[in-house]
């Protein structure tokens, strides 16, 4: 009798073993020491179908401009190809694919105890002991909701954006992090979501002042993602405070960029070893920012209305006050790393596909690669499975 | 129409003083960044930076690996890193009226 009802308060157990194992895309071998490559058949691509992939991301007709192009299937290289001067070790860069290096980095230390999600900018920069900023937490600059006035692109003039004034102008340049702390604020934090190269600035300089252990610090991004991921040609600028540029000053190659939309995939684990909060992933990648919720933005702010965002990635849910996704060809679990000129990391976990697409892209709609269209033909180009 | 002119003339000018500093800022960082951390040709270089080079020149000192800018009213100079790993670094953005006078013509 009692073995009988041992036997049944096993069987849950069990079931959820197996469910828990089986929630992650295991990979059957780490990339760190590179990628393993597969043809696009045994990959289950349909070799035609992918050809439109690569004429759509390749054509040269004077519209957008890829420089780098990496299509990643469970864990294995499916296609690489270069152009206009680069190849698989010319660094390139990130622009904002940095916002999400960044994100990667701060779970990573929080993962490691050097700072909470809840902590407060205040502790730590005193010039935001004022109204409205001094509830300001990470979370709320990791939602891009903390609340400054800050105009990321100028909608009269690329050259008036604050992005460029944040780190360009006399009185920030020294010193990112602290000129940001001391910005206008517009909203309560979470009131507004507000997309700007700012909040990750800020949010570099507040886990600088946690660790303030400079030569930690100066090693962090290295030990706590680089090195174990074997990421060995990243490149991460400061300012001369020292601080890392979170917001868009990362280099690097395509497909060791890959190998954090891997990690992302993996659930935050990699060699077998967890680098982020079991949390985490959901929270970054799945989660939309409270404050997108609540109403859009004004004329100049976030400029991406149709958007959504979680933390320092952009999501691909459907917004209360939109008709549609804002990528409607992909999955509503599709999470990307974007940036300027066509910076592109696309993770599209039913698919176990990792994209990745490096460009020179100008800033005109017709010189831009559209990202839709990528992922439309992109799963149009894998067989459908037999039944 | 004077009127309005007589108004929005200062502040257009004021405006565009604030920024003035950015372009040759911007142009050193990102000339530097291109030609150093990315090893990248001149040609493409001038592409990807052709926002801020409109409104700055620009000289490079490969032995130095530096890029000093000169934008109206500011030059600015950007410096690689010792360690390559933190490539370049924007080391100074110093007031310089004496620079309009490249952009006369």
């Amino acid at each position: 009798m009692k073995l009988r009802t041992i036997k049944r308060a096993l069987w849950p157990c069990l079931i959820f073993s197996f469910l828990s194992f089986s929630v992650a895309a295991k990979v059957d071998y780490w990339p760190t020491q590179g990628w393993k490559t597969r043809s696009l058949e045994s990959a289950g691509f349909d070799r035609q179908q992918f050809q439109k992939v690569l004429d759509y991301v390749w054509e040269d007709n004077g519209e957008h401009k890829s420089d780098a192009f990496v299509v990643i299937k469970d864990g294995y290289v499916v296609y690489e190809g270069y152009d206009r001067g680069y190849h698989p070790k010319r660094k390139h860069m990130f622009w904002s694919l940095t916002k999400s290096m960044t994100s990667t980095i701060i779970g990573a230390a929080i993962h490691k105890g050097h700072i909470s999600l809840d902590a407060k900018a205040v502790d730590y920069f005193p010039e935001m002991d004022r109204e409205k900023a001094r509830d300001v937490t990470l979370r709320h600059i990791l939602n891009m909701s903390a609340g400054f006035k800050f105009y990321e692109e100028n909608p009269v003039n690329i050259a008036l954006s604050d992005s460029i004034f944040v780190y360009y102008s006399q009185k920030a340049f020294r010193d990112v992090a602290k000129h940001v702390a001391s910005l206008d604020m517009k909203y309560a934090p979470d009131e507004q979501f507000n997309y700007g190269t700012h909040q990750p600035m800020l949010a570099m300089g507040i886990l600088k002042k946690a660790i303030d252990n400079s030569s930690i610090y100066d090693e962090l991004p290295w030990e706590l993602l680089f090195k174990p991921l074997g990421m060995k040609q990243m490149v991460f600028e400061r300012d001369q405070a020292g601080t890392f540029l979170g917001g868009s000053t990362g280099w690097g190659v395509a497909k060791e960029y890959a190998k954090i939309g891997l990690l992302m995939l993996e659930d935050g684990i990699w060699e077998d070893k967890r680098i982020l909060p079991e949390w985490w992933v959901k929270f970054a990648t799945q989660t939309v920012a409270p404050a997108l919720l609540k109403k859009k933005s004004e004329e100049g702010e976030m400029r991406l209305n149709v958007e959504s965002y979680g933390a320092y990635w952009w999501l691909n849910k459907k917004l209360p006050m939109n008709e549609h996704r804002p990528y409607p060809s992909a999955p509503d679990n599709l999470y990307q790393a974007m940036g300027f000129r066509g910076q592109t990391m696309g993770v599209l976990p039913d698919q176990k596909i990792i994209v990745v697409r490096m460009g020179s892209d100008g800033r005109k709609p017709n010189k831009k690669l559209k990202r839709d269209k990528l992922y439309k033909l992109l799963l149009a180009s894998l067989k459908k499975e037999k039944k | 129409m004077k009127k309005l002119i007589f108004i929005t003339a200062p502040l257009f000018v004021f405006s565009a003083c604030k920024y003035t500093e950015s372009p040759s800022a911007a142009l050193a960082k990102e000339m530097c960044s291109c030609l150093f951390v990315s090893e990248q040709t001149v040609d493409y270089c001038k592409i990807v930076t052709k926002e801020s080079r409109i409104l700055a020149k620009w000289e490079a000192f490969p032995e130095e690996q530096k890029v000093i800018a000169r934008g109206v009213n500011y030059t600015s100079m950007a410096k690689m890193d010792e360690d390559p790993r933190y490539g370049c670094t924007l080391l100074s953005v110093e007031r310089a009226p004496e620079n309009a006078a490249l952009f006369e013509d």
